[in-house]
């Protein structure tokens, strides 16, 4: 499902997301060779081959569905954001030619979906939540539980907004329609990966990838968390406002291109669902994105200014 | 298709296989992949062109119809379902109403069309992944301006994906014999952890594997040996060329 | 049988060997000294824990020793010589799952000359010696190991060290899950090599089969250096260092 398909996407977008993901993996190829020496290789190796048997594992749901694990915060966690990136790509290559599980040439759009979001900013999510809260088992299960389940989301998003620029669909519906399929998908991929973590911090702690710091000391925590509540409450009240407005929205989209400016479409789904999908969906939508990037920026931030406080105490 | 069934066809020879090296075949492959794939909507007879010569792909591959119909089949899912909600979300007139939905003439047809494409490009990729081995495919890949630490992440991931995969349905089999009646979450958990243990277990042949390759002598990058065969390289860059022209075709079809 | 007419026999020096695994109370291997002469053919025996493995790993300078000194053909396993080492000395690991990494049969065991440095066409025709002198020159090398069977794979293992045509050949556990075929075709293979063998195993019958020497290790220490019928006999040392015999296990375990 998270695989965008060949057919979908622009020349240009096509293009541009190929170009984009062939830089960022040329990067972290290099980044990787440096941290893993001749290592790489078969760590590497090896991770890309446990990927493809974790992908094969059923987690069933309900009469008949099962969920499957993608990944991306898994691997991350175990060898870092870049090391991480890597063996995703990997995976999306074999995926693309071999399983026709995702296209050639959506590549680009899926390697930075999936590999750059879910690896690396899931990475980053979950880095940014171990500084806060500390690094326990259960705090680190957790902590990727949750990256990974912003993460999925936000792949969800990416991938909608390549729809949508693609003019395959308009923005808000390919926004929204993955990012409610992907909302779904993520608990799968949230408590799969949350578990999986939990037991290897529990069990084989050293095999985690070692930039994780831990909390930061002193009574400076409760300050940031007292913070990043009020933050992540106006954050909430700002999207639940912004979307009891979907006319305005509708507007905008109108202004900008997005919608025909003939809006009595002879062609409509329903006449209420213009005004049900930015209600809703959009609401969760700005919500867990506001909510993901307020965490990672502040905990950034703070992580910062905790490590500039202790380089001049030393 | 899956992995294991990835070399059953890759020995029967062929005008393709005579003529190209598998870098060249992989090189078409992906030009024919995104001549279809990158097909402007509204370009019916260039995509009608592009049918045909995956068509005379099949025949030069000797491809049998039937693993060619059973990938599409397999890779349908994927982008028909989604194709087929687009009738139904773009503007234009009514073609036919089912039930409460409506769907628009131009939403079926650019659903035809995204279909078409998609299956035209899976088509040109499973014509040349049906025919060339899985070894020789890694090696092609290494020509292509990929990262080594790419390749042989594949190459190495190939080699053992069957091997982690025996090992983990062994393991899954096991704890499933063992669960009888559990509850939903407590199976969950048990899998969990089963894929934490793969990793470890990953982990570990990864430090063995490297032991093994430093004991051979390895020092920075797996060695690969000189591949067998020629290719002719005026028809690969004909072809090539040929199916960029049909891409321009019809970009230049739509904007007339 | 080509390659084998060619092949050199290093002698083995290890002079006051011993090693503590970093973390650990106890040392692996204390004062651990043994000589060979070019061509000798020793077994290493002894319990689980032993240090068995961690004997042979010193052999091609994967792990370095605390104190004592390991030297082949007269050269030191001093970091600097590392390459010249693992030339020298052909390590076959216990799982060939490890060994056999590369996407085909063929750049398995061509691997080992290709570091050595060597063309890529004379890498290949070393590999299919190689393989032919263990008996699997029929095998279709271009596919991955992943399809052989478990005697094929161990010989397949020793195939990718015997390419680089070494003066030393080190083994452990050769004939771990092997059935009985399996066994002496491996039992076989070692006994006409011409190079220094060096075998680490459990199987006491299988290390008489092969060696004309054997040496006890037990808590890291050499407790008996002796030719193998002598202590085949002596069953109050194989007792006292957990051996048995296989026909031991039918009737009552004769006293010392």
């Amino acid at each position: 499902m998270a695989h965008i398909p060949d057919g979908f996407l622009s020349a240009t977008v096509s293009v541009t997301t190929l170009v984009a993901a062939g830089a960022v993996t040329a990067y972290t190829a290099r980044r990787s060779q440096q941290e893993l020496d001749e290592r790489a290789a078969p760590t590497l190796g090896l991770a890309t081959a446990a990927v493809f048997a974790a992908q094969a594992v059923n987690f069933p749901v309900a009469a008949g569905t099962s969920g499957h694990l993608l990944g991306g915060v898994l691997v991350a966690v175990l060898f870092g954001p870049w090391a991480g990136y890597l063996v995703m790509t990997s995976v999306l290559i074999v995926q693309a030619l071999i399983f026709a599980d995702g296209g050639l040439t959506a590549l680009g759009a899926n390697v930075l979906n999936i590999a750059g979001i879910g690896a690396v900013i899931g990475y980053g999510i979950y880095a940014s939540l171990i500084t806060l809260a500390g690094g326990g088992p259960r705090r680190r299960g957790l902590a990727a539980a949750v990256a990974a389940y912003i993460a999925t989301v936000l792949t969800g998003i990416a991938a909608g907004i390549e729809l949508g620029w693609s003019e395959v669909a308009p923005m808000r519906l390919s926004v929204g329609a993955m990012a409610s399929v992907h909302a779904l998908m993520g608990l799968a991929e949230g408590a799969i990966t949350g578990l999986a973590v939990w037991t290897l911090a529990r069990k084989r702690p050293d095999l985690l990838h070692p930039s994780q710091a831990g909390a930061p000391a002193g009574p400076g925590r409760r300050v940031i968390l007292a913070g990043l509540g009020s933050l992540a409450v106006l954050a909430g009240i700002f999207s639940l406002i912004a979307s009891s407005m979907p006319d305005s929205l509708e507007r905008v989209a109108i202004d900008l291109g997005f919608a025909d400016a003939g809006t009595e479409w002879e062609g409509a789904l329903f006449p209420e669902y213009r005004a049900w999908l930015p209600g809703f969906v959009g609401k969760l939508i700005a919500f867990v994105f506001s909510m993901a990037l307020l965490f990672s920026g502040a905990a950034a931030m703070f992580r910062a200014l905790g490590l500039a406080r202790s380089a001049k105490e030393s | 298709m899956g992995f294991a069934h990835l070399d059953r066809y890759a020995d029967r020879p062929s005008w393709l296989t005579r003529t190209t090296t598998p870098t060249q075949r992989l090189l078409i492959a992906i030009a024919a992949a995104f001549a279809a794939g990158l097909m402007p909507p509204g370009a019916w007879r260039a995509l009608v062109v592009l049918f045909g010569l995956v068509v005379i792909g099949v025949w030069a591959a000797r491809l049998p119809l039937g693993i060619l119909i059973r990938r599409v089949a397999q890779a349908l899912p994927f982008f028909l379902l989604p194709a087929l909600a687009l009738p139904f979300t773009v503007p234009g007139p009514t073609a036919l109403e089912i039930g409460p939905l409506t769907a628009s003439t131009h939403g079926l047809e650019r659903a035809a069309e995204i279909v078409l494409r998609a299956t035209l490009a899976v088509s040109a990729v499973t014509i040349v992944i049906s025919v060339t081995r899985a070894a020789d495919l890694l090696s092609a890949l290494d020509a292509l301006p990929v990262p080594r630490l790419v390749s042989s992440s594949l190459a190495l991931g190939y080699r053992y994906v069957y091997v982690l995969t025996d090992e983990l349905e062994r393991t899954t089999r096991a704890l499933k014999s063992r669960m009888g009646h559990a509850s939903r979450l407590r199976l969950w958990h048990a899998r969990a952890t089963t894929l934490a243990h793969l990793f470890v277990r990953s982990h570990a042949r990864g430090t063995r594997i490297h032991a093994a390759m430093l004991s051979r002598g390895y020092r920075d990058s797996l060695p690969t040996l000189n591949p067998a065969v020629d290719g002719n390289r005026v028809w690969v860059i004909a072809i090539v060329g040929l199916l960029a022209a049909v891409w321009l075709a019809g970009m230049i079809e739509v904007m007339a | 049988m080509s390659a084998s007419a060619s092949a050199k026999a290093w002698e083995v020096e290890i002079e006051r060997l011993s090693f503590t695994y970093p973390g650990s109370r106890s040392p692996a291997l204390s004062e651990v000294t043994l000589s060979l002469v070019p061509g000798e053919h020793v077994a290493i025996v002894g319990p689980n824990g032993a240090g068995k493995s961690t004997l042979l790993l010193h052999l091609n300078g994967i792990l370095e020793p605390d104190n004592g000194t390991v030297s082949i053909g007269g050269l030191s396993a001093a970091r600097e010589n590392l390459p010249e080492i693992r030339s020298r000395v052909g390590l076959v690991f216990q799982d060939p799952d490890d060994q056999l990494f590369m996407p085909t049969l063929l750049e398995d065991v061509a691997f080992g000359p290709l570091c050595q440095g060597v063309s890529s066409d004379e890498a290949e025709s070393r590999a299919r010696d190689a393989m032919q002198n263990v008996g699997l020159g029929d095998v279709d090398a271009g596919r991955a190991a992943h399809h052989l069977s478990g005697g094929e794979k161990r010989r397949a293992a020793l195939a990718t060290v015997l390419s680089m045509e070494p003066g030393v050949l080190v083994l452990d556990e050769p004939t771990a899950s092997l059935d009985g075929r399996g066994r002496r075709q491996i039992a076989d293979i070692l006994r006409a090599r011409p190079q220094t063998v060096v075998v680490v195993t459990h199987d006491v019958e299988f290390a008489a089969a092969v060696c004309r020497r054997i040496v006890l290790l037990d808590g890291g220490r050499i407790v008996a250096d002796a030719a193998a019928d002598d202590i085949l006999r002596d069953t109050g040392l194989l007792l006292e260092h957990g051996l048995e015999l296989a026909d031991w296990l039918r009737g009552s375990v004769p006293r010392g």
